[in-house]
């Protein structure tokens, strides 16, 4: 009955927002009782919680490509991991509008939401000192300050201009975000 | 020719004690909810029906409040604008310096209009509207580098002015708020050059030597 509420809330988000979601129509699109919806969660952030738990992993894990590129890569390397983080990203995109729509009113979302932007921020640092290590990645360039603004184009860029694009903007995005990652990173360092 | 005297002027004055007055209750630690409409007519002393005559409500002041502050501060990005191809990296950190600092103030407040704009669709768009006035503007700007070999050629004028203009919007809308002191502000601005410098002009032409 839990899956069954997860199931009813993605489809209601891809009609309408978090904020209009109702425990009444969640229940009825569920084919449950508003009653029984009270025994799995306390209300409906708690839902989304569980939702986003595992959208949040799955995000993560999709940059791991990225992250784990080593002395060898090549800008076509690079464009395949984003495209891989682009597609876990907008593939749950209805979830993440509404994880980031509850950030910013719920403390419990907006944890799960900081969990990811500090795990992705962490995993680029790291990925960057090991490049500088290796000498793949630009050695001027501070691991952690440079890891921070680049998570957050990735999460505002990701969000403001490759959901909304069309295919054939979608391509310019993302020739763009990859160009940008390029050449700060790794660009002449080799 | 000066404006003429009276009404329009004193009515100028007061949207800007208004939005002045923003400005303190937001650094003495007001938050985003506790802001009453009640209570910035008190801070600025005039009657809680004044108010209405130049804003509808909260929202629409805090729009006008965020959007004077966005505007500010890309408006320092002139001095960037003047950067062409003798420009070091050290001249685009001292830009770049320049608009944190405005900006650094208000980081607070913005990131509660912010977080009030995602459920508030008027309020998400004047935010969106000075965002994308920004990108346009650095978008003409890298155009302009290109033309003239000073800026990378294969880069798109358009998507990459948005994604460079989200990125510091975001950015520093996170990272540059109260918590972080002077030395990390530091880190931050060297990075933010760091990026902007290695993207935009370290692999243009007259760089490289393949103009």
């Amino acid at each position: 009955m839990r899956r069954q509420l997860l199931r009813a809330l993605v489809h209601s988000l891809d009609e309408e927002s978090f904020t209009d979601v109702s425990i009444d129509r969640l229940a009825e699109r569920a084919g449950l009782a508003r009653s029984t919806f009270y025994l799995h969660f306390s209300d409906k952030v708690e839902l989304l919680e569980a939702l986003a738990v595992d959208v949040i992993d799955e995000i993560v894990d999709a940059g791991e490509y990225w992250w784990s590129l080593g002395p060898g890569i090549t800008k076509e390397d690079l464009r395949e991991g984003l495209e891989r983080l682009a597609d876990a990203y907008r593939s749950h995109h209805t979830v993440m509008t509404a994880v980031v729509e509850a950030a910013s009113y719920d403390e419990r979302i907006r944890r799960h939401f900081e969990l990811l932007v500090t795990t992705g921020s962490k995993q680029i640092a790291d990925h960057i000192r090991k490049g500088q290590e290796q000498g793949f990645v630009a050695r001027e360039l501070d691991a952690e300050t440079t890891a921070g603004w680049i998570t957050w184009m990735s999460e505002r860029g990701l969000y403001k201009c490759v959901i909304p694009a069309d295919a054939a903007q979608t391509e310019r995005h993302m020739q763009t975000y990859t160009n940008i990652v390029w050449n700060t990173l790794y660009e002449g360092a080799r | 020719m000066a404006a003429p005297r009276g009404l329009p002027n004193r009515r100028d004055e007061v949207r800007d004690r208004l939005l002045n007055v923003v400005d303190e209750l937001f650094a003495g630690g007001e938050t985003y909810s506790s802001l009453t409409v009640e209570r910035i007519m008190a801070a600025a002393d005039l009657s809680r029906a004044t108010f209405y005559v130049y804003f509808n409500g909260k929202s629409d002041l805090l729009r006008n409040w965020s959007r004077r502050v966005v505007e500010q501060t890309s408006q320092a990005a002139r001095w960037w604008w003047e950067l062409g191809p003798e420009a070091t990296r050290e001249q685009l950190r001292d830009v770049l310096a320049r608009i944190v600092e405005l900006y650094r103030p208000h980081a607070v407040a913005l990131a509660a209009v912010h977080d009030a704009a995602m459920h508030d669709e008027t309020t998400s768009d004047a935010l969106t509207a000075v965002v994308e006035d920004h990108a346009a503007s650095l978008s003409g700007y890298i155009a302009r580098g290109q033309r003239g070999g000073w800026i990378a050629r294969d880069l798109l004028p358009d998507e990459t002015a948005a994604w460079l203009t989200w990125m510091g919007e975001r950015g520093l809308q996170q990272m540059a708020g109260p918590s972080a002191g002077d030395a990390d502000i530091d880190r931050l601005v060297g990075s933010y050059a760091d990026v902007v410098w290695r993207t935009l002009y370290a692999f243009a032409p007259v760089r490289t030597g393949q103009a």
